[in-house]
């Protein structure tokens, strides 16, 4: 590749401002003497020129409103979300407290001997009715705290 | 062109306060980060999309995108590269979708730089106004592929340096600098060819 055609592969990126100081020394000690570089050159200024001296669009209306509103709705129930997750989580070790607290009272009131002495079957069946007794009541709860979800919503 | 260069200390100190408003997830600093930048993200999408709608959801996108992903941020990268950034990527997905273009590879009937060495000289270009010749160039920009008029925007109107570019479009320096010089190469090429760039 001869100078001229290595300098015509430049003239694009020294137009972007682009160049390093070294191709740019080579480019402008060329350019001395090539007039059909230099107005290559120009034709690619020009062009830079034209491109950043275009107007800004238009905005759409009101995007900065829409935009804000919608990220505010994720972030409502994005909360909601967590909240929810929260609420359950809390039900679940309330209900398994209540059980296992109603067991021992119940152990300890019917004298049914050592707390840790139990059968397989009886295991069974603790197991069963505590299981069914915290689903019960976390469900129960979370019905009795489902308007308070509302009252945080509108709060949002 | 506001440049960060002309930009008081002050005005960075605020800015730097505004972000990390906006990471303790301050709406009032949502608003006032948006307003900073809308006028440029939403034309940067405009360009790279083409679709006025398609650009408002996906500037609506963006700034979700950030708000959720907004401490994850590392503050010692550019806001508006990284802002950007995440434009960009929403602005892949959707031309994927939609378009069977692509903003990580020219078309295959891209112009090569071989094919433009006999494209006509600068004569016909300077005899436009100057009025005529920018929105004849712009309507030739959005004639180009997704690739080159995403690095055209970035260069000319943006007025990001090649290392923000970079930074933007996750590729290497040289890689920036091949795109920007082909894309200046398409664009000539187009415009000479157009009618209206012609004497």
């Amino acid at each position: 590749m001869s100078e001229h055609e290595a300098i015509r592969t430049l003239l694009p990126l020294a137009a972007a401002g682009a160049l390093g100081a070294e191709e740019q020394r080579g480019l402008e000690s060329h350019l001395r003497d090539c007039n059909l570089c230099a107005a290559e050159l120009q034709t690619y200024q020009l062009i830079g020129q034209a491109l950043a001296r275009t107007p800004l669009p238009p905005l759409p209306e009101r995007l900065l409103e829409r935009t804000r509103a919608r990220i505010l709705r994720q972030e409502a129930a994005r909360f909601e979300r967590r909240w929810s997750d929260m609420i359950l989580a809390c039900l679940m070790l309330f209900g398994w407290t209540v059980t296992l607290t109603v067991w021992l009272l119940w152990r300890v009131m019917t004298g049914g001997g050592g707390l840790l002495d139990f059968s397989l079957r009886s295991m069974a069946m603790w197991l069963g009715g505590t299981t069914l007794l915290a689903w019960l009541t976390a469900g129960a709860a979370a019905i009795l705290l489902g308007p308070g979800r509302g009252l945080v919503r509108r709060y949002l | 062109m506001i440049s960060v260069a002309a930009i008081e200390p002050e005005v960075l100190l605020g800015v730097d306060s505004e972000i990390e408003r906006l990471r303790r997830r301050d709406p009032d600093a949502l608003t006032a980060v948006i307003t900073r930048h809308q006028y440029r993200l939403y034309r940067y999408l405009l360009r790279v999309v083409r679709d006025p709608a398609a650009a408002e959801d996906l500037f609506q996108q963006t700034w979700l995108k950030v708000f959720e992903k907004i401490r994850q941020y590392d503050p010692a990268r550019s806001f508006e590269t990284w802002l950007f950034s995440v434009a960009r990527h929403l602005a892949i997905d959707h031309l994927r979708r939609k378009q069977p273009e692509s903003l990580d590879e020219p078309r295959a009937g891209g112009t090569r730089a071989a094919d433009l060495v006999a494209a006509d000289g600068p004569s016909a270009l300077e005899q436009l106004l100057e009025s005529e010749r920018a929105n004849l160039v712009l309507a030739t920009l959005q004639e180009l592929p997704a690739i080159y008029r995403e690095v055209l925007t970035l260069r000319f109107e943006e007025e990001m340096k090649l290392e923000e570019i970079a930074d933007v479009t996750e590729t290497p320096l040289g890689t920036v600098k091949s795109r920007l010089r082909r894309s200046l190469l398409a664009l000539r090429e187009s415009i000479a060819a157009s009618p209206r760039g012609r004497p």
